[in-house]
């Protein structure tokens, strides 16, 4: 019996092509964790005993304190729609392939949701997100994008330390034979990105990631500024993805 | 003189498993099961012996070279072909396990069972000499992971009319003995897990239960008994009756018991009456 014969599980990094066909289950699992964090927390949460996340309350000063309330309210819209796949704090379900938007840069999100909306962002799993969109009005984009680039970065875990060793070699010093540059240079030594071009890619999930990265590298997500992503991964093995992957989740 | 600190285990209860169990050819048919540390051992001989019985099974373990055997050897058996997924239980967090799952799904469609075999045991020694890296390990291969490949699962298991989880405990989960460090209070832990996993759930289609398979000839009975007489111990393949009968749809209503795989010895496996006789055998 030769190697090539014997059957493996198909491993993370190719199950995204398949993921809209089980999108379906991940769906109902995005729901099912939102909903037990709900109940487990014992109330519904409301305006009132909403947790101040990013912008800091200062008791002092009831002007700032208003201030944060108001950019902590959960916009409708995010509770009605968004909330089911991205967490009601921008913060999704371990495992499942939706990114987090909690502490993401406000002018990242919006150009996203823009290149959502005008199709131009088109890579495999963009069609979810269409109809998202679709019903949006500026104001509305505007606002979500606010909301969730107030809300606090998922913190870093790091799960596979070998992979998490490889990814910040590649992450702080390129692959200088595959001119593959720093992903540090416009993502920052920390992941957090630099506004307003540079998205944050510290803590997102891995999944997503992987995604991302795959789809820049075949060019099905094309709506990166002067193609910049997609002469990246191109030259990226998906060894190389997935220890990135592990990295940014560890930041 | 310390008082012995033992709490008894029931071992009279063995979930309606009789002396005379014959199950059918066919009792895992069409069934999807999980092992982990399928590669040597306990673990490979449940994964053969599952096949054998009809299911498809996903090898995990951490050595592929290992897993590519057991493979071939099911397939050379003319059992239902495995398919394998190397899976370090020392290095994977929840995401990747989650991911496992939706793998299942799309790759074998459903989930049956689980069993947790692998197990991290360093050596025996004095507890001041155990180091807090090997503690953590010991407990992260041995209780976080199970739990979270248990989490990851379970949606998958409750799909189905009957599914099993079976844990691996140990006699020392049960009977405090010097210098068996945190592979020790893992077991404990696993054991009162199952329990605890066993009532959430007794009202859903998954059964969970334990296996302590005793005394058996292995690797880490080696590795924790050196100098002991190897070839006085079962093989795993003679301790599998227990392990066959929680798998499959037998054991319906068996929840929360811990078995004693070595009261199910199968005398025609068991190769030690050679043995004493003095023919030589292969183990
Ligand atoms: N043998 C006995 O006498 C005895 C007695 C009581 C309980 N048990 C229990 O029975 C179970 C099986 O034991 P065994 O005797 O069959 O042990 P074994 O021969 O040492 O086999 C253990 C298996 O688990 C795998 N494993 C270990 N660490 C792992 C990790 N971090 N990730 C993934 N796989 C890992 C090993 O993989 P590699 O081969 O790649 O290392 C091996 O295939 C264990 O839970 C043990 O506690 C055994
Ligand atoms: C059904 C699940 C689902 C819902 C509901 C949903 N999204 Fe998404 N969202 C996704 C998926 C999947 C992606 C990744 C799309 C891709 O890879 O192209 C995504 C991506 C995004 C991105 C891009 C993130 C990045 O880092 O590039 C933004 C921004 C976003 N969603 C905002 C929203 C907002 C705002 C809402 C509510 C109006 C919403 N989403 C509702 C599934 C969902
Ligand atoms: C020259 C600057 C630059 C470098 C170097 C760079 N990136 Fe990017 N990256 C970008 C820009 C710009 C975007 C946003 C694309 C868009 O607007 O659609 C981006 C987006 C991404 C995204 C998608 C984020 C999301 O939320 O959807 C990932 C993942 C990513 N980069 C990973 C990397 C990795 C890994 C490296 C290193 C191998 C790297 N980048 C190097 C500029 C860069």
């Amino acid at each position: 019996m030769t190697k090539t014969q014997r059957r493996f599980l198909t491993p993370p990094s190719i199950i995204i092509t398949f993921i809209i066909s089980v999108l379906g289950m991940e769906y109902a699992q995005a729901e099912t964790v939102v909903s037990s964090a709900i109940s487990t927390a014992g109330v519904v949460p409301t305006k009132a005993s909403l947790p101040v996340t990013a912008a800091k309350v200062d008791a002092k000063s009831s002007t700032q304190s208003d201030e944060a309330a108001k950019l902590n309210a959960v916009p409708t819209i995010v509770s009605s729609s968004c909330m089911t796949c991205h967490g009601q704090q921008g913060i999704t379900a371990p495992g499942v392939m939706f990114p987090n938007l909690a502490g993401q840069w406000a002018f990242y999100l919006r150009t996203q949701l823009y290149d959502f909306k005008s199709h131009q962002r088109a890579d495999p799993m963009a069609a979810i997100m269409w109809g998202m969109v679709a019903p949006l009005t500026d104001a509305q984009i505007h606002q979500v994008a606010t909301y969730f680039s107030n809300q606090v970065r998922n913190p870093g875990v790091s799960e596979n330390l070998k992979r998490v060793e490889a990814g910040k070699k590649i992450y702080e010093g390129g692959l200088l034979k595959e001119d593959v540059p720093a992903c540090m240079a416009c993502h920052g030594p920390t992941g957090v990105g630099i506004p307003p071009l540079f998205p944050a890619l510290a803590g997102q999930r891995q999944g997503y990631v992987v995604n991302q990265l795959n789809y820049f590298k075949l060019g099905t997500r094309a709506d990166d500024p002067d193609g910049v992503m997609r002469d990246i991964a191109k030259n990226l093995t998906s060894e190389q993805i997935m220890e990135l992957a592990a990295y940014v989740r560890a930041l | 003189m310390l008082e012995h600190c033992e709490r008894d285990i029931n071992t009279d209860m063995q979930g309606g498993l009789n002396d005379g169990y014959q199950p059918s050819g066919d009792l895992l048919k069409d069934r999807v099961i999980l092992v982990t540390g399928a590669g040597d051992g306990i673990g490979r001989a449940a994964a053969v012996e599952y096949s054998k019985y009809g299911a498809t099974v996903l090898l995990t373990g951490r050595t592929k070279s290992k897993l590519e055997r057991v493979y071939d050897e099911i397939v050379g058996l003319g059992y239902v072909e495995p398919m394998i997924y190397v899976l370090d239980l020392a290095e994977v967090g929840e995401d990747e396990l989650m991911q496992i799952a939706l793998s299942i799904r799309k790759d074998l469609g459903r989930l049956d069972g689980v069993l947790h075999n692998a197990a991290d045991l360093d050596v025996l020694t004095p507890f001041e000499h155990i180091d807090q890296a090997s503690w953590e390990r010991t407990m992260r291969v041995n209780v976080t992971i199970p739990f979270l490949l248990t989490k990851a699962c379970i949606p998958l298991l409750r799909e189905q009319k009957s599914s099993s989880i079976v844990f691996t405990t140990d006699e020392c989960a049960n009977k405090p003995k010097g210098y068996w460090g945190a592979y020790a209070v893992s077991k404990a832990a696993v054991q009162n897990f199952a329990g605890m996993l066993a009532i959430e759930l007794q009202n859903t289609s998954v059964s969970v239960n334990c296996i302590d398979p005793g005394a058996t000839r292995t690797g880490m009975r080696l590795r924790t008994h050196p100098g002991s007489p190897i070839k006085s111990y079962p093989l795993p393949a003679a301790i599998m009756t227990a392990y066959l009968y929680l798998m499959g749809p037998d054991s319906a209503g068996v929840r929360g018991h811990v078995l004693q795989a070595a009261k199910w010895l199968e005398n025609t496996r068991d190769d030690r009456q050679y043995q004493i006789k003095g023919a030589t055998i292969i183990p």
